[in-house]
């Protein structure tokens, strides 16, 4: 492996764990505008605070989101090398009557709008052998071609066409694996086999290729959305790509931040239900603080990714004059900067009861920085809007890190 | 970061208005091409010709209030047995637009054709588009995409939401600017433009709803940067036409 791939390899999958949460957000490229995605950029803006390891995007939206991207602590870009027609049913506009695919960059096109990595589609059950083969020959070319200028490739099998029934569809999904694999694949996505032990056949055709799984159409409950996750997890895989799971439901940055806790953090459903999933208050405890302002670096990390106290949502107090002691202080969620917003950018989330601001409603007048009674909140000078915390979105970075435990989360 | 695209893109909408006029010639005869340009070219932002049309037409291009020469670079047509096309590599694809460059162009037209009778075709056009915008984007140049509905399986019915796939698709595939027919209601028409994030101009073609300069004005309210205007307006030059449409674009309706 070059040293150029292995570094972008290690952009998307996390070195840690060699794990990956990935956002698609390509479907607009194939089947026209869906649900959640009617403007990508949109989307994403509210998405992203979910922390997802990477975005997959096609080359139109590389190029138009770059602003995105082009930060340190953004997600690894993953452009569409491909397209096909083979998703647009007949719900869609102008549904396909016969599969095709064809590719849209070169290895080096890609390179060239930033790529972290690319994924293209390798379908298996073509009616025709000779265009099975023409697939097969294009999708080694350009794996072979993603190596010579150390892009990672990922494949996204799928078995489509003809000759998949549901009887066989296990069988061409692990045939088309293998192949992947041998053409040199660097990561694999497939669908759900919609069960445990057929998955696991699925991850052993990989031989140790990491293998990401599709989440499919939307569940339809958010605890459904993580069963499939956690099951795809305990049968072997690397990580999730999840699109519409995500996008079209009620709050895509949570749900990317639940995916995150279950991927990376082991934890369980249940325990990412039980917390993630409620709404939390950060409760300071000063008896035990040390003052070492740990958790004002991993906040101001966090959500402005640097490590200036003066982004940290929140802030350690010295009191006491001959013998100093410290007070951490935290949002308490006292709704006084609701009140004050004359615009209406600040509010209460319905769900989870943490504060989120609508930057395009915030006119910086800093009514709400007036109001609050315990002087927490602080102004970003450079982006001119109100440093709010919003408990990490149900996972505080603050309550993590704090080596003496000073801060807890309790639910309410 | 300002840089040559954003400069050539910047003669194509004018930057104090946020408006554009383009007109299409490519269409027509050497004579008809030089007899438009000659006299239209004061009340547009740019012209689109053909690569056999630019030697002709080269001396309108110059000068500092000279309208942006826009080069169609992807001659494409359908006929019964489906899709042909002048350009059958990525290869010459690639040095097509190289050819313009040297020609001065300020951006590129092609077409993006909605409703193939075989999806073989509509896979050649993406993947075509798609090329042509990697190449684009190398050598700093606009890529503008017209979407022309063609064919039986466009209706009345499914217009809007076919121009809203082709839009879409050549956005994701890479087009700088798009420009799509009127969609028959200001709301989808708006949906489209807000969903593609991209500069949109009307098209001016005959439509389901009639042609599509009758509803400029709904365009622009939508979000429309401006209008394509070409054989249905230009075939009989009325100059009072263009110069009417052209001060009504930047002067505010």
């Amino acid at each position: 492996m070059t040293l150029g791939k292995d570094i972008r390899l290690n952009n998307i999958l996390n070195p840690s764990d060699g794990r990956c949460v990935m956002f698609p957000v390509d479907h607009n490229f194939i089947v026209g505008p869906i649900k959640g995605l009617e403007n990508v950029e949109e989307t994403l803006k509210r998405a992203l605070k979910g922390r997802p390891d990477a975005v997959m995007v096609s080359p139109g939206q590389a190029k138009r989101l770059s602003h995105i991207f082009g930060k340190r602590g953004a997600p690894a870009l993953v452009i569409r090398g491909d397209w096909s027609n083979a998703f647009r049913e007949k719900i869609y506009a102008l549904p396909a009557r016969k599969v095709q695919e064809v590719l849209i960059a070169h290895p080096k096109d890609l390179i060239h709008l930033g790529a972290t990595g690319a994924v293209i589609y390798f379908f298996t059950g073509y009616g025709d052998e000779n265009e099975q083969d023409q697939h097969y020959k294009r999708i080694t070319w350009f794996i072979k071609n993603y190596e010579k200028v150390g892009l990672p490739c990922q494949v996204c099998v799928i078995p489509v066409g003809e000759r998949v029934t549901g009887a066989n569809f296990v069988d061409l999904l692990e045939l088309g694996v293998r192949m992947a694999v041998e053409a040199g694949a660097d990561i694999l996505e497939v669908p759900y086999t919609q069960d445990i032990t057929t998955f696991k056949r699925i991850v052993s055709a990989a031989k140790g290729v990491p293998v990401l799984c599709a989440g499919g159409p939307k569940a339809a409950r958010l605890r459904d959305s993580l069963e499939i996750a956690a099951e795809l997890l305990e049968a072997g895989a690397s990580g999730v790509v999840f699109g519409r799971q995500v996008f079209q439901s009620e709050d895509p940055a949570s749900l990317l931040n639940m995916l995150y806790a279950l991927v990376h953090e082991g934890k369980s459903v249940d325990e990412v239900m039980g917390i993630l999933g409620k709404p939390l208050r950060l409760k300071p405890l000063p008896e035990k603080c040390i003052g070492c302002r740990l958790c004002e670096i991993i906040c101001s990390s966090s959500h402005a990714s640097s490590f200036s106290p003066y982004k940290s949502r929140l802030h350690v107090e010295e009191v006491g004059d001959a013998f100093k002691k410290f007070k951490p202080l935290v949002c308490t969620l006292c709704g006084s900067c609701v009140k004050a917003c004359p615009t209406g950018a600040l509010e209460l989330n319905p769900e989870l009861g943490y504060l989120q601001l609508n930057e395009e409603k915030c006119t910086g007048c800093g009514k709400c920085i007036e109001a609050c009674p315990i002087g927490v909140l602080k102004f970003d000078e450079e982006a001119r809007i109100p440093l709010i915390c919003d408990r990490c979105l149900g996972d505080p970075q603050c309550v993590k890190w704090c080596p003496v435990e000073a801060i807890a989360a309790e639910v309410y | 970061m300002v840089n040559g695209m954003m400069i050539r893109a910047n003669k194509l909408i004018n930057p104090t208005s946020g408006r554009a006029l383009i007109l299409k010639v490519d269409w027509a005869s050497r004579s008809e091409a030089e007899e438009i340009v000659k006299a239209c070219k004061d009340y547009c932002e740019g012209i689109v010709v053909n690569r056999e049309q630019i030697n002709d037409l080269s001396l309108h291009f110059s000068g500092k209030k000279a309208p942006a020469l826009i080069v169609r670079i992807h001659w494409i047509r359908l006929y019964e047995g489906g899709l042909s096309s002048l350009y059958e590599s990525v290869d010459t694809i690639i040095s097509a637009v190289e050819e313009a460059m040297v020609f001065g162009a300020s951006a590129i037209f092609t077409s993006f054709l909605i409703g193939h009778e075989r999806d073989e075709d509509e896979a050649r056009n993406v993947e075509s588009i798609s090329f042509l915008s990697r190449a684009c984007e190398k050598l700093g140049i606009p890529l503008m995409v017209e979407c022309l509905p063609l064919g039986e399986r466009i209706t009345k019915e499914n217009f809007s939401r076919c121009i809203e796939l082709g839009a879409r698709v050549s956005t994701e595939a890479g087009a700088d600017i798009v420009a799509i027919p009127y969609t028959g209601d200001p709301e989808s028409f708006k949906k489209i433009v807000y969903g593609i994030n991209t500069p949109t101009l009307l098209l001016d073609i005959k439509t389901p709803f009639g042609r599509s300069v009758e509803n400029l004005d709904s365009s622009l309210k939508a979000g429309a940067k401006g209008i394509v205007v070409g054989e249905e307006m230009l075939r009989k030059l009325n100059i009072l036409d263009v110069k009417g449409l052209y001060q009504s674009l930047h002067g505010g309706m």
